[in-house]
């Protein structure tokens, strides 16, 4: 019975996640760190070049700067958006919370831009930004020209945060990393499907196990009765000789670098930035990313399943405490 | 020698003489009042407590704390003098809209208590915002027209870096523990009042 019970709510509680998305506005991290693209404003070439570079500055500082596009907030406002985008995704390297984010709504003509607490004292304070934001955004931004605004505002934060970290010991035009492989969006979900189910099995399993455990005790041996009431008594622990492998720093297995591709360095932010004004919300859904209003020329589904053209990488953890700035109004 | 006679002591013990109705009614009065002393000094003592400690978020521990509002209540007033710097240039010293953004610098700056400073930080916005809108109508150098769009940036950034603020929530719960039974009673007699939100 109680094993019935169990296997229930565990299948229950799986559903649940499919049925009741946790969060409301349903964004879905992409599997690139730098682009994405759900509104499928963004040319090719332009998301290859940022990506490239973005993972040059990834590896030597843990930094990412990532541009969000979208056609509309469903009525949600642009700055609370981008904060959640900014902590749920983890944006930056999570110690140095050195993050950056841009999103841009297309069909509310509208942007913001967040920095990671790291960086929003000095260089990207929401002044920085603003301006950065009117001199090399606005502009293209303006004249629908996303791409290209993507492109400018993109170099002007990788400018500012290369000359942060005073790399120009490197080359003026860092040496172009190959991108990773992409993934298959398609096995993504698939495999997360499976990971749920071997997680229910395991869970039905350990179940099962412990109640036939507590099923095979014998007679309840009990303590002197002013100790207190009988009790079973508990199972005998294993004898335990596992020593746990000493790790050796000098050792093949330690020598990658720092900043994996696979990882979002995990930054947080306290916000501040800049952007277009918000200008009130003209309504929509989310549900114009896949074949709605912006068209569905990359997405792989409906929502946000399409856009970016991969690459490796993923978010460090970082966080933002909001702020930011956005088009002026 | 003879024994003490205790007899007349043992009386006395044993018969106890009843309370008088006056002093039964102070008897009463008295251990009321202590009653009534108690829950006051009790129920202010915990409330207060739990007010100290959303106010620990809000006030921080020190100037620099970036956790804290007061915080970020500084740094609007930096900028707001910043502010009045730039339009200095271009109105007259004695304009009201320079006037009135001083005097919210200077009653923001004084206030004390969450209260006073939401009260005086939404003055101060409101002036700044009026300059600005003001300065806007003036022939800016390139320069300063990019300095007035980065203090408006900054600004608004330190109001939204507030609503999300630790102190915020810690407020809001103790907000809504006031709103309970019994504790709502309670607070009505220990004169504890809710904490000022500053979830922009």
């Amino acid at each position: 019975m109680k094993k019935t019970i169990t296997c229930l709510t565990v299948l229950a509680l799986v559903l649940s996640a499919f049925i009741c998305p946790v969060r409301a506005l349903n964004i879905k991290k992409p599997d690139s760190v730098y682009v994405a693209d759900y509104a499928s404003v963004i040319d090719s070439d332009v998301e290859e070049y940022i990506i490239e570079k973005g993972e040059y500055l990834c590896g030597k500082t843990g930094a990412q700067i990532c541009i969000v596009t979208v056609s509309f907030l469903d009525g949600e406002e642009i700055e609370d958006v981008c904060y959640d985008i900014f902590n749920d995704w983890g944006i930056g390297d999570k110690t140095k919370d050195n993050g950056v984010l841009l999103l841009m709504t297309i069909g509310e003509e509208n942007y913001w831009c967040m920095a990671g607490d790291g960086l929003s004292k000095k260089p990207l304070s929401a002044g920085t930004l603003q301006n950065l934001l009117n001199d090399y955004l606005e502009p293209d931004f303006a004249a629908a020209d996303y791409s290209q605004g993507a492109q400018r505002i993109f170099d002007a934060l990788y400018e500012e945060l290369y000359d942060y970290y005073d790399l120009s010991d490197s080359s003026v035009n860092p040496p172009v990393v190959s991108p990773q492989p992409s993934t298959s969006k398609k096995s993504g979900g698939f495999g997360t499907l499976l990971i749920i189910i071997l997680v229910v099995v395991l869970i039905v399993w350990l179940a099962g196990r412990s109640s036939r455990r507590r099923r095979n005790y014998g007679s309840t041996n009990y303590v002197p009765l002013f100790f207190g009431r009988p009790r079973t008594p508990k199972p005998p622990r294993p004898r335990n000789n596992y020593n746990p492998p000493r790790y050796n720093s000098n050792s093949d297995n330690y020598s990658r670098k720092k900043y994996d591709d696979d990882d979002f360095g995990g930054g947080s932010s306290r916000g501040g930035g800049a952007g277009r004004s918000s200008g009130g919300s003209s309504g929509g859904g989310w549900g114009g990313f896949g074949g709605g209003s912006s068209g569905g020329g990359r997405s792989s589904g409906g929502g946000f399943g399409g856009g970016s053209s991969g690459g490796g990488g993923g978010f460090g953890g970082g966080s933002s405490h909001g702020g930011g700035a956005g088009r002026s109004k | 020698m003879s024994k003490p006679d205790t007899s007349k002591a043992k009386n006395s013990k044993t018969e106890d003489k009843p309370l008088k109705p006056e002093g039964r009614r102070k008897a009463i009065l008295i251990v009321v009042l202590c009653i009534i002393v108690a829950l006051f000094i009790g129920g202010r003592r915990g409330l207060m407590k739990r007010r100290d400690a959303a106010e620990r978020y809000f006030y921080g521990t020190n100037d620099n704390d970036e956790d804290s509002v007061v915080y970020y209540l500084n740094e609007r007033i930096s900028s707001a003098g910043n502010l009045l710097i730039i339009a200095r240039r271009y109105l007259s010293e004695n304009d009201k809209l320079i006037t009135d953004v001083s005097q919210s610098c200077e009653k923001l700056e004084k206030a004390d208590d969450p209260k006073g400073k939401y009260e005086y930080n939404e003055k101060l916005t409101e002036s700044c915002d009026a300059l600005i809108g003001q300065l806007k109508l003036q022939n800016l150098s390139s320069t300063d027209k990019s300095f007035l769009d980065g203090i408006k940036a900054d600004m608004d950034s330190s109001l939204q870096i507030m609503g999300h603020l630790e102190y915020n929530t810690t407020a809001a719960q103790f907000n809504a523990l006031l709103g309970k039974f019994p504790t709502n009673i309670v607070r009505l007699y220990t004169f504890v009042r809710p904490l000022t939100l500053f979830d922009y």
